[in-house]
């Protein structure tokens, strides 16, 4: 195969790379809500 | 007198009669707020901070001190972090304490015969100086 | 029950990245998670991340009363010293804490109302969960809009999901401008109920 098509593909595997890494970040960074104590417990008096 | 005002002023040597700094920065310090430092730059020797205890004057023109001798490097970390430029109020956030920005800081009013800063001025107000609370690398703090 | 002008509400969505400052300028750290007390609804705290887009969860956290502040721009504290290891605080591998985000919110008679995308927070002094934002279900009649439920004093969890009494339906949300008063009214009608 021509030298190009290797640039190219090297190209679309780090942009696939970059996706990742951000997609995964962005997921670790995200802020939940969360609650402590016991669940199981409903709302009965 | 304002800080726009004071920078670039010529820190002249009342003994040699000649220049020996020239004024680039301002370090503030609350409680009460007053001009505690002056960051100097085009300096000949190793000393780049003049405390405002040792300002003989300070004019329109120029900041006169006694000797030389009064420009020195930092003592304590404090002073370091104020020579590296991280506590410089021009440009800085001005945070209420309760979270709200109120802009950056663009000018301020001081008084040379004291040092007192009288006034923090921002794009959108004024803020009396007595409200300033802290001052740090991420922002000035002032009261509500 | 008199009030002066009621307490902002406030999504707690929101509130995760905002810088966290000190009293004395300096940057500590930016709020991840919203950490709430299952029981009361309570704001307990929160977790905390390093600044910056590239960044690691911090080993701190800030507790409530460390708080001095909660602000548009910044929450402040008086200093360091009020942040706790997060062993402590809020211990992760707890199996008791969940995160509500994506549960379901069932009625207590069986309907589900929807996928929560967020909690609407309200306070001054204490911060408090007094409704959750849903992509709304089909059984709300906007499917896939986002609405806003009111939440009695208590928070209910059953499994996975969070449960509402099911006269909240009745005081269902779309903008957080009219929330507080549907909120107090459905509150309420729930006294009402019990009386």
């Amino acid at each position: 195969m021509d030298w190009w098509v290797w640039v190219i593909l090297v190209l679309i595997v780090l942009a696939a790379l970059i996706t990742l890494a951000v997609v995964v970040q962005r997921r670790r960074r995200r802020g939940g809500v969360i609650g402590l104590g016991e669940p199981g417990r409903t709302d009965s008096p | 007198m304002l800080f726009s005002q004071a920078r670039k002023h010529d820190v002249v040597s009342t003994a040699t009669a000649t220049r020996v700094a020239r004024v680039e920065g301002f370090v503030v310090r609350p409680g009460p707020a007053r001009v505690a430092l002056l960051r100097l730059g085009k300096v000949s020797g190793a000393g780049t901070l003049l405390a405002w205890d040792d300002v003989q004057g300070f004019g329109p023109d120029a900041v006169t001190v006694a000797t030389d001798a009064a420009l020195r490097p930092a003592r304590d970390e404090l002073e370091q972090r104020a020579e590296d430029n991280e506590l410089d109020i021009l440009g800085k956030l001005v945070l209420t304490e309760r979270g709200t920005a109120l802009g950056a800081v663009t000018d301020v009013d001081f008084d040379p015969e004291t040092g007192a800063v009288t006034m923090l001025i921002t794009k959108a107000e004024t803020i009396a100086g007595d409200r300033l609370i802290g001052l740090g690398r991420y922002a000035v703090v002032v009261l509500s | 029950m008199t009030s002066s002008s009621p307490d902002p509400l406030v999504r707690a969505r929101e509130l995760t990245g905002r810088p966290v400052v000190t009293l004395g300028g300096e940057l500590v750290a930016e709020i991840k998670d919203i950490v709430f007390e299952s029981s009361g609804g309570y704001i307990a705290g929160f977790t905390l991340r390093n600044p910056g887009l590239f960044s690691r969860s911090r080993k701190e956290s800030l507790p409530w009363d460390g708080v001095h502040g909660v602000g548009r721009d910044a929450v402040m504290v008086p200093d360091e010293t009020v942040l706790l290891p997060t062993k402590e605080f809020a211990p992760r591998k707890q199996a008791r804490n969940r995160d509500v985000l994506d549960d379901r919110v069932l009625t207590d008679n069986g309907q589900d109302l929807g996928r929560v995308v967020d909690v609407v927070l309200q306070g001054g002094t204490t911060l408090e969960i007094v409704g959750y934002e849903v992509e709304a279900s089909e059984a709300l009649g906007s499917a896939g809009r986002r609405v806003l439920i009111p939440l009695p004093d208590t928070i209910a969890v059953s499994g996975e999901n969070l449960i509402v009494p099911s006269s909240a339906t009745d005081f269902v949300s779309e903008d957080l401008a009219g929330f507080g008063a549907a909120v107090d009214a459905f509150r309420a009608r729930l006294r009402e109920g019990t009386n």
